[in-house]
């Protein structure tokens, strides 16, 4: 794992792995680029110190982090109505995939935005077979 | 949802070509984002901030144990309520000051930062740390020669 593995190329945005439903209820894989900002003094609610770079910032409403058994998986699955989940992968890999035939693979370092709160849902495996942990935010789906 | 044990990877449709190679990660070096994690995964490691009742900052390194959780096939740890999540990068350098309004958690993804007490020498935060701050716990913090980057989360309860 590479220290900016969660970086796209020139570094100036978090690249996070996504999952979506469309307008006819239609689950996708895809990417999502959150860009980095420069952080200052003009949003009262921010918990970004000033002089930082802000790449995503939104209202929460729960956290975990959650460290699977080796060999979990899921069938098809939404999350919570109303609520994205934003996902650090800590440890571990899990593939993820959609019915449309897209999927990709959530690695140690890298985010996901998990945004199917609704729709057809994904699933999810434990690529290793050796247990995975991630650190989960849920956020509100209208933000 | 439902959550089960795998036994098989067919069926699980097309999307799914997972042929994992288990092992695969064996050879590579311990993951440092996980180091936070006790060996048989029954507690996590954390750095409290705290204050205490003369508004003197206390940090301690303390072990976090696993949630009661009804689910047999996950452990959870730092279950919250949570008002806002923010991921940031701060650069080399960056020197503040810091009276958090409420309880929060940073969780530093990359690069290193080391979080002061007034009498205190200081603890050093490398990707991997998990910190929390309890609300009022002034402190300093100066980032590391490569900055860092950091998932900071308000927990509201």
């Amino acid at each position: 794992m590479s220290k900016s593995s969660f970086l796209n190329k020139d570094g100036t945005a978090v690249v996070a792995k996504r999952t979506f439903t469309d307008a006819v209820g239609k689950t996708h894989c895809g990417i999502v680029e959150w860009t980095g900002k420069p952080a200052g003094p003009s949003d009262p609610d921010t918990i970004v110190p000033p002089g930082c770079t802000r790449y995503y910032e939104a209202k929460a409403v729960s956290m975990l982090i959650r460290r699977f058994i080796p060999g979990m998986k899921t069938d098809y699955h939404t999350d919570p109505a109303g609520e994205h989940q934003v996902a650090f992968m800590i440890d571990g890999e899990a593939a993820v995939g959609a019915k449309d035939g897209t999927h990709f693979r959530l690695r140690a370092g890298e985010f996901a935005s998990v945004e199917d709160d609704h729709g057809e849902g994904h699933t999810a495996v434990d690529a290793t077979g050796k247990g995975f942990t991630q650190l989960f935010v849920a956020v509100p789906a209208l933000g | 949802m439902k959550i089960e044990r795998r036994t098989l990877l067919a069926g699980s449709g097309a999307a799914l070509a997972i042929a994992a190679a288990p092992g695969a990660l064996a050879a590579k070096d311990p993951n440092p984002l996980a180091a936070f994690i006790a060996a048989d995964g029954s507690a996590i490691k954390a750095v409290k901030v705290t204050m205490d009742d003369e508004g003197e900052t206390h940090i301690a390194e303390t072990d976090v144990a696993a949630d009661n959780s009804p689910y047999p096939l996950f452990k959870q740890f730092l279950t919250h309520k949570a008002s806002r999540v923010a991921i940031y990068a701060a650069p080399p350098g960056h020197k503040i000051t810091v009276i958090p309004a409420a309880k929060q958690l940073i969780y530093v993804i990359a690069g290193s930062l080391t979080v002061k007490g007034k009498n205190d020498a200081g603890h050093e935060c490398v990707a991997g740390s998990a910190i929390l701050l309890e609300a009022g716990a002034r402190h300093r913090e100066h980032t590391g020669p490569d900055g860092y980057s950091a998932i900071k989360v308000a927990l509201a309860d």
